[in-house]
């Protein structure tokens, strides 16, 4: 017998709240953001500037972090890369999850031809590793910062439209999609208000964890040297420049992969937070007795 | 008396839910003897479930269980799970209430009583094992044991499911069989025959096991147990013997309970009904927990909790009322019948004057033709199966037509395809005389047309205000959003909610609540026809009354027509004027509301009638139409019935009756009302009243 809750409806926020993977990995991403945000601002150092007499030096009172083999301030490019890698993966992403998440939907609604192409092109793209449709992207549109947030985008458009389409198969069929058509309500109404928001909540968590995997995948472009371009610098740039003096002045790779690790582990336990959360059931239900 | 079977001591299941802690269920000690059975009734919410869950340690750990099982003298309240283990499916097993989740899906159906037998009983060898089986599924009936063995849970129906798990539970001669809710997801014909089955068990000279049957429906109980227990709120709140508990209920609840059922009477009245909803008892109670829905509240109810008490030898009631006085319950019967002739005849007029414009609704030559890949021979190869197959008929303008039939009749199809949710493959439907076209908004035939469905919480978008579901249909319409406002807070006082739940969201709406909200919106724009499509199979009986009532009283104030689908015959005879029986997609009769229920002429009608469990007891559920609806994939040739029909002859599985003129109604049959005649088979339970006699005709 299903069981009526005594509070009939704790708000999502609250539930997220109370919810410890979900809180953890919020305080995480939260501190990482923080740092960059914050410490960009306050810190004067400058990630341009090379001083080719402090080359990879180790932590001093004038390079909290050291310097790296042209000598600039590890601390501030650092910081500064946190400034391009964070909202590149979550723009990349964040356009990847709308037009995947849009095909997903309209191609699920419709049904029938549409739904069989369209359902057919995402298992082509879904069947390249992401890194791979990245690579092939940035080799047609040639190696800049612009190029490899298209490329991150389109990784993320088959799962996105994956999880939209199943849900909206779902929906479709649902009495109140059943009502609204029955009060002859529009179907572009139905689309907008009755399945998309319905969607949302499915689409929220695998939405937050790709773009963990986004920001992943934009720096590896950059370590592979066809993703931002140097002298500007993300964290991909960085570890380029860091593992090639990773014994004598290893600050300089590691300092880059704290931050990137940090915030992904906090994007991941957050999405998985909020997964849950957000599948537990929000109707209070009652017995459906025959 | 010897020792009891099963003896509980204060039983207590709590939650912990947020910062509460909900009593699911709160002190409850019963008795049952050997070879009894008892009876466990209660809605939603009255922890009748968790309580049978708590004897066998079944819950989860979430909950917290205190008090004492005592289980054939032993106590197993605070037995390890290995421990309880070695009785579950032994000397104690269980009856689940869905047949199709209670199997292992990877497993056959030998499989699962091997294991049981292999567990309970090591010395037993293979081949003896499977002997047993095979004699325990053919004891619960199971057509054909030795095969059927072989076969996975999913080739299997639902009836041959249910007694399979029957077969299961007995497999190990349990001294306790716990049924929850056994026949409750299946067809009614079904349920006859799974009720037949456990009344034989019962009836036996010795009883093959003492049994707790949990159901929500009076009526099931009674077929089968001797002693009911009304539990409310996570307490006994009644225990007395089957025939004292009908004739003279003792607890208020149990009173408004039995009263809120809708009956086999031709009486359209209105149902008496239980104001509110069951409460969620948090924290120590502090009075009785049916108070706020008592008739006849005391001052002392408030402030103190009513023990279970002995009311007279052998009963007991907990509450204060009862044992000083409380107002006979036999006056009810006879209330009902004079307020339902009343609205009755209203109705008759309001139908002849109309009786010249075009039909509400009107179906000719539709069929509804479903593609289905089946298994052919190497390559797939699809099927077809048809929904519907030349279904003619007409609504009324003002009439309610109830459709009934069991699971794959097409009753639900057929709605669909009224409300242009589904498109017929032939034939043609028009809707106040307009033919459907069937290109949406811009079809003409639509407007004026409105659906309630079962799920009243699935039918409400979770994300959209209660307001804003009211008001869509008239959004729609072009109306001003001041006036699409102000329309909703008059619908919602229409349906009896009131202004407050215009801003709330569905998820904090009861399912009474939910249905309420469901019908204001059908009556937003103003439709003349609304099909009702199990309006109240999602709800308990006190809230199932409120709805029944409620759509009555709609009808007959703005003069509506209804479509009303129904698996509930009790439900159907209380609303429905005329009413049309399905049977594997064909109509097979259709008639005058009256005329089904007193002299049904097809024998799918007579069977299906005949086993609908009577609340007031007055026939025996008898078992007609045997065995299980056939697969829609495959139908019999000829009449669809004759392969279950007692009357069928040779012609019937070739030539298939067409609906024609019988009396007053209409029946597609080759000998119509032949069957009649079996209901005198029906073995009448003593105290039925004269007049009762005569409605079976």
């Amino acid at each position: 017998m299903a069981r009526r809750t005594a509070a009939p409806y704790e708000s999502r926020v609250r539930q997220m709240l109370r919810h410890r993977a979900a809180l953890t990995g919020g305080a995480l991403l939260g501190l990482v953001v923080g740092i960059t945000v914050l410490g960009s601002w306050l810190y004067s150092g400058d990630p341009l500037t090379t001083q080719p007499t402090f080359i990879l030096q180790g932590p001093s009172a004038e390079f909290p972090l050291g310097t790296d083999q042209l000598g600039r301030d590890v601390l501030a490019r650092v910081l500064n890369a946190g400034l391009i890698s964070i909202p590149a993966g979550m723009l990349a992403i964040s356009c990847g999850a709308l037009i995947g998440g849009l095909a997903g939907l309209l191609s699920g609604y419709a049904g029938g031809l549409v739904d069989a192409v369209a359902s057919r092109a995402i298992d082509v793209l879904l069947s390249f590793p992401a890194l791979l449709i990245a690579l092939m992207v940035v080799a047609v549109l040639g190696p800049d910062s612009t190029s490899a947030i298209v490329a991150v985008s389109i990784t993320a458009i088959p799962s996105n439209a994956r999880v939209a389409r199943s849900t909206v198969l779902s929906l479709r069929t649902a009495a109140f999609v059943d009502a609204a058509r029955v009060s002859r309500t529009p179907t572009r109404r139905i689309i907008w208000r009755h399945v998309l928001p319905n969607v949302r909540d499915s689409l929220l968590p695998i939405f937050v964890i790709g773009m963990g995997n986004g920001i992943i995948v934009l720096a590896a472009l950059s370590f592979l040297g066809i993703g931002v371009q140097p002298p500007a610098a993300d964290w991909g740039v960085m570890l380029t420049d860091g593992v090639r003096s990773l014994r004598t002045a290893p600050l300089v790779a590691l300092a880059p992969a704290v931050m990137m690790y940090g915030t992904v582990l906090g994007i991941n336990l957050l999405g998985e937070g909020a997964g849950e959360v957000l599948s537990r059931p929000r109707i209070v239900r009652r017995t459906v007795a025959k | 008396m010897t020792a009891p079977l099963l003896e509980t001591e204060s039983l207590s299941v709590r939650y912990r839910s947020g910062s509460a802690e909900v009593r699911a269920v709160d002190a409850v000690s019963i008795r049952v003897a050997a070879g009894e059975a008892v009876g466990v009734v209660g809605e939603s919410g009255s922890g009748k479930s968790t309580f049978v869950h708590a004897l066998l340690g079944l819950l989860p750990t979430s909950a917290a269980q205190s008090g004492r099982v005592v289980f054939g003298g032993r106590e197993i309240s605070g037995l390890s799970d290995k421990e309880l283990a070695t009785i579950r499916g032994g000397s104690a097993a269980m009856v689940f209430q869905d047949p199709m989740k209670s199997f292992d899906p990877l497993r056959t159906i030998g499989y699962h009583l091997h294991e049981s037998l292999r567990v309970h009983r090591p010395s037993m060898g293979r081949r003896e094992r499977t002997e047993r089986l095979v004699e325990q599924l053919r004891k619960t009936g199971l057509p054909e044991p030795a095969y059927q063995s072989t076969r996975y849970p999913h080739q299997l129906s639902g009836g041959m499911l249910q007694r399979s798990m029957l077969a299961l539970a007995l497999a190990n001669d349990p001294a306790l069989l716990l049924a929850d809710e056994p026949t409750t997801a299946l067809d009614v014909t079904i349920q006859a025959q799974i009720l037949e089955l456990f009344r034989e068990l019962m009836d036996a000279e010795t009883p093959a096991a003492s049994m707790l049957l949990i159901s929500h429906d009076l009526a099931v109980v009674r077929q089968v147990c001797s002693r009911i227990l009304v539990m409310y709120a996570g307490r006994v709140v009644e225990d007395a013997p089957t025939e004292s508990i009908f004739a003279d209920p003792r607890h208020p609840y149990t009173q408004a309970l039995i009263r809120a059922t809708p009956r086999a009477t031709r009486a359209r009245g209105r149902l008496t009904t239980i104001p509110g909803t069951t409460p969620i008892i948090t924290g120590e109670p502090t009075g009785c927990a049916f108070r706020d829905r008592c008739a006849h509240v005391l001052p002392r109810c408030h402030v103190e909790v009513p023990e279970l008490e002995a009311v007279e030898p052998g009963r007991a009631a907990a509450c204060f009322v009862s044992r000083s006085q409380l107002p006979a319950a036999t006056t009810v019967a006879a209330e009902r019948t004079t307020e339902g002739s009343g609205t009755g005849v209203e109705h008759a007029i309001t139908r002849v004057s109309d009786s010249d414009l075009p039909a509400a609704v009107e179906l000719r030559d539709v069929w509804v033709t479903f593609r289905a890949s089946g298994r052919g021979s190497g390559l797939r190869r699809t099927k077809q199966f048809h929904a519907l197959r030349d279904v003619s008929l007409a609504v009324r303008r003002g009439e309610t037509l109830g459709i009934v039939g069991e699971s794959g009749s097409g009753k639900s199809t057929l709605a669909r395809t009224i409300l242009g949710l589904q498109d017929p493959s032939a034939g043609s439907v028009s809707i106040g005389g307009v033919v459907r076209s069937g290109r949406g908004r811009s079809d003409q035939a639509g407007r004026g047309l409105q659906a309630v469905f079962q799920d009243p919480h699935g039918s409400l978008n979770p994300r959209m205000t209660i307001e804003e579901a009211i008001a869509e249909p008239l959004r729609n319409m072009g109306v001003p959003p001041a006036r699409r406002r102000e329309r909703a807070v008059q619908l919602l006082d229409e349906v009896q909610l009131g202004a407050a739940f215009a801003s709330r969201y569905p998820g904090e709406l009861s399912g009474g609540q939910a249905q309420r909200v469901a019908i204001a919106r059908a009556l937003a724009s103003e439709p003349e026809v609304i099909v009702l499509d199990e309006p109240t199979s999602g709800l308990d009986i006190s809230i199932q009354a409120h709805i029944l009532n409620l759509l009555a009283e709609l009808q007959d104030r703005r003069g509506l027509t209804y479509v009303l689908i129904s698996h509930d015959l009790a439900v159907v005879q209380h609303l429905a004027d005329r009413v049309a029986v399905m049977y594997l997609g064909r109509v097979v009769e259709l008639s005058e509301s009256d005329t089904i229920f007193s002299s049904p002429a097809h024998p799918y009608t007579v069977g299906l009638l005949a086993a609908v469990p009577d609340v007031d007891a007055t026939q025996r559920p008898a078992v007609l139409a045997v065995g299980e609806p056939p697969s829609p994939l495959n139908p019999p040739s000829g009449c669809a019935y004759h392969r279950r029909c007692a009357i069928a002859a040779p012609m019937c599985s070739v030539d298939t009756p067409e609906l024609e003129q019988f009396g007053a109604g209409t029946v597609a049959c080759h000998f119509p009302g032949d069957a009649r005649n079996l209901t005198i088979v029906n073995v009448t339970a003593p105290g039925a009243s004269e007049e009762q006699h005569e409605s079976i005709g």
